[in-house]
């Protein structure tokens, strides 16, 4: 039977002998003794090691963490402000040269007339409208609404304060 | 197989080969500890409870040993990991530069700790302060 056939275990070769308490107790001493020398080896070297760091490369070390900074910062490409700050604008004031759409002089008034044609942009890099990069400091007063001041002889609006007891001054 | 256990200054090797009790790495004791013979234990797993030998006793918390909310009281004690409770060493205590203790230890004969031991709490000795003078 099947089963029968399973409960059948080959015999082995040689009983295993059995460790006495002594020799696992060593043992496991032993074992115990070797981790130990390994960690605490390792965690002394690390206590000195900061210490030795704290006490002479203090300066060294507050620059290494600056350039890890500047470069993790670099590395994520956060939006950091700078400085100073460049506004692009055209030079607006400048007249343009003659349009190129004109037809040159040389061209025959024989010619069939035909539709006319479309004009062209110019895209060529002309000097009108080259972009050109000026510091901010060189820039006048922010665009926006200017602070009104009065004229000569008006007299400026002075503002009223009202001390801040006047709530509960029985006083009219 | 290594026969030599940890450098010790003040603990006797031969006190520290006698260990017949060992927790080991990984493993968590929650419970106390006692005995009235003169053996010793040896922690390197977690340890949660107190140590307390009646006359004797040898007490070695490995390096990777944590002991916590504990008091210990032992002839020898020779700390390598971490202890926080109260350390009372009837003959000697042992600190080395791995150590941490933080609690209040008590010794009657001698002590030694290691300039890189990391101690907080007080450190007492509980012999007699003018045997000498006398």
């Amino acid at each position: 039977m099947l089963w029968r056939k399973s409960a059948t275990l080959p015999p082995s070769a040689a009983p295993l002998p059995v460790p006495c308490g002594e020799a696992v107790r060593k043992a496991a001493l032993s074992a115990s003794w070797r981790r130990d020398k390994r960690v605490a080896q390792r965690r002394l070297a690390w206590r000195w090691t900061l210490w030795y760091l704290q006490r002479y490369h203090r300066q060294g070390l507050a620059l290494l963490a600056l350039a890890l900074a500047g470069a993790y910062l670099w590395g994520v490409r956060l939006p950091v402000p700078s400085w100073p700050r460049f506004e692009i604008f055209s030079r607006s004031t400048v007249q343009p040269e003659a349009p190129a759409t004109e037809a040159p002089p040389s061209q025959s008034p024989v010619a069939a007339p035909g539709p006319d044609p479309v004009a062209v942009p110019d895209l060529s890099d002309s000097p009108a409208e080259r972009l050109t990069l000026r510091p901010s400091w060189q820039l006048g007063p922010p665009p926006g609404p200017s602070i009104p001041r009065p004229a000569d002889g008006e007299p400026a609006d002075t503002l009223f304060l009202k001390p801040e007891t006047w709530l509960h001054s029985k006083e009219p | 197989m290594s026969h030599n256990p940890a450098s010790t200054r003040l603990v006797p090797a031969e006190r520290l080969s006698a260990i017949t009790s060992l927790i080991a790495e990984g493993a968590v004791f929650d419970g106390n500890f006692h005995t009235p013979r003169d053996q010793g234990i040896k922690v390197d797993g977690q340890l949660k409870g107190n140590i307390t030998f009646e006359t004797g006793g040898t007490l070695h918390v490995g390096a990777t040993g944590v002991i916590e909310n504990t008091r210990l009281e032992a002839d020898y004690v020779f700390i390598e990991g971490k202890v926080v409770g109260t350390v009372i060493a009837r003959k000697a205590l042992e600190i080395t530069g791995s150590a941490t203790l933080i609690g209040d230890a008590s010794y009657d004969e001698l002590i030694d700790m290691h300039p890189r031991a990391r101690v907080r709490g007080k450190i007492e000795y509980r012999g007699d302060i003018d045997a000498d003078h006398n």
